[in-house]
């Protein structure tokens, strides 16, 4: 199942993929396209299909496209003033809701550090967020005071797939493939607000580090449909390696062929969302 | 480059002003949208951090070192730019190696933003969301 089949059956939320050149401007408007790293992101386009592009107006909070040593390409966010924010229609209520992001912490922090809040961003309401990855990630549904929390990773540095997932009113956190926290049930007022926010809350609380992707969904997502998500963003923090199963979570495991000329590392294959690309 | 610059609290109006003048919209009036955070002494701060062209920054000081006059920008049709606060704005911009003072709004420059704040001597202000 690829990313593009979670939104088919007319699922609400967003897609976000810096891999992919095309969805990247350096202005909110967008109309100066990204062309290479160290270039401001203010545009990024859902590849949904549902048009909740993601935006930062101005230009000082902008994220930055940056390319890692395995030739990955990921938004920068430098944990100061740096965010993005959008809306998701039909997000209201207290409906179940998926969000799967590629993200590497790269400074560490005394307090959290919040990659995606949903809901309301001012004042008081009922809000869904993943704070982390630091000492205390968590996933929150706030309005009713209810949160999963209590980790002891990814640590400083590693490449994570996090997975948090609301179905009805249970709450779960994965990690790399396994579960890492919940589920467990939670009794939460309804969100009243379609806002979301990428990189930072609404309060300043910001991450420090590489997002490679991000996917949001108003619906579940479990079994065959969330391993092959989390394959898929697995595959965009370390393209240059397969992610497999190994004691229960996802593992990346470089792959060798043989050749006339020995063995040799095999050319490694990503999907992109709608077809196979060679890297 | 990127540029990582404390501006105190009270500078807030006038540093974001600068910030329009030299940005590309009205939304960049926001550069310095929060006091987010602090130095050792409890001073409070605005920080923004951004990356930028070198000859921008020397374009920058060459107009705050010869007293010219700073532009309104074009997109700014409709006169909103305080242009009077972004001159005392660029009067109190320091560019260089120092820590955040409640004097001045002081820009250092590191690819590294965390550690440009380490050279600030300033800490988040820390918070729930």
């Amino acid at each position: 199942m690829s990313v593009a089949d979670l939104f088919l059956a007319g699922e609400t939320g967003f897609w976000i993929d810096p891999s992919d050149m095309s969805t990247m401007f350096q202005d909110a408007a967008g109309t100066v396209p990204v062309t290479a790293p160290g270039q401001s992101v203010g545009r990024i386009l859902d590849k949904s299909g549902r048009g909740a592009h993601l935006t930062q107006a101005t230009s000082a909070a902008r994220p930055t496209l940056m390319q890692d040593a395995n030739g990955c390409n990921h938004l920068y966010f430098d944990g100061i003033d740096d965010s993005l924010s959008g809306t998701v229609p039909g997000m209201g209520g207290n409906g179940s809701k998926t969000l799967l992001v590629g993200a590497r912490r790269t400074a560490s922090a005394s307090a959290d550090q919040v990659l995606f809040v949903a809901g309301t961003l001012a004042g008081t309401g009922s809000i869904f967020a993943l704070s982390g990855p630091v000492a205390n990630p968590k996933i929150v549904q706030w309005g009713g005071g209810a949160d999963i929390q209590a980790w002891s990773g990814p640590g400083l540095g590693e490449y994570a797939v996090i997975a948090a997932l609301k179905n009805g009113s249970e709450l779960a956190i994965r990690v790399n493939g396994g579960t890492f926290a919940g589920p467990a049930t939670v009794t939460a007022a309804a969100m009243t607000s379609s806002q979301v926010m990428v990189g930072a809350g609404p309060y300043g609380v910001r991450f420090v580090g590489s997002i490679y992707g991000m996917i949001f969904r108003t619906a579940v997502t479990s079994g065959t449909a969330l391993a092959d998500a989390e394959a898929y963003m697995a595959a965009q923090v370390q393209p240059s390696r397969i992610a497999v199963r190994s004691g229960g979570v996802w593992v990346p495991k470089p792959v060798k062929m043989y050749s006339a000329a020995g063995w040799v590392h095999k050319p490694v294959r990503r999907y992109d969302g709608t077809k196979w690309v060679t890297l | 480059m990127r540029i990582t610059a404390a501006c105190p609290d009270a500078m807030a109006p006038e540093a974001n002003a600068l910030a329009a003048v030299i940005g590309r919209s009205d939304a960049d009036d926001m550069t310095y949208s929060e006091p987010n955070f602090a130095d050792t002494q409890g001073n409070v701060y605005r920080v923004a951090s951004f990356v930028a062209a070198p000859e921008w920054v020397a374009s920058l000081m060459g107009a705050k070192a010869s007293g010219a006059v700073l532009a309104r920008p074009a997109w700014d049709t409709a006169g909103q730019i305080d242009m009077a606060a972004a001159v005392r704005a660029l009067g109190w911009l320091a560019v260089g190696p120092g820590g955040a003072d409640p004097g001045r709004i002081q820009a250092v420059i590191h690819d590294d933003p965390q550690a440009a704040l380490e050279m600030l001597g300033v800490t988040a202000i820390e918070r729930t969301y």
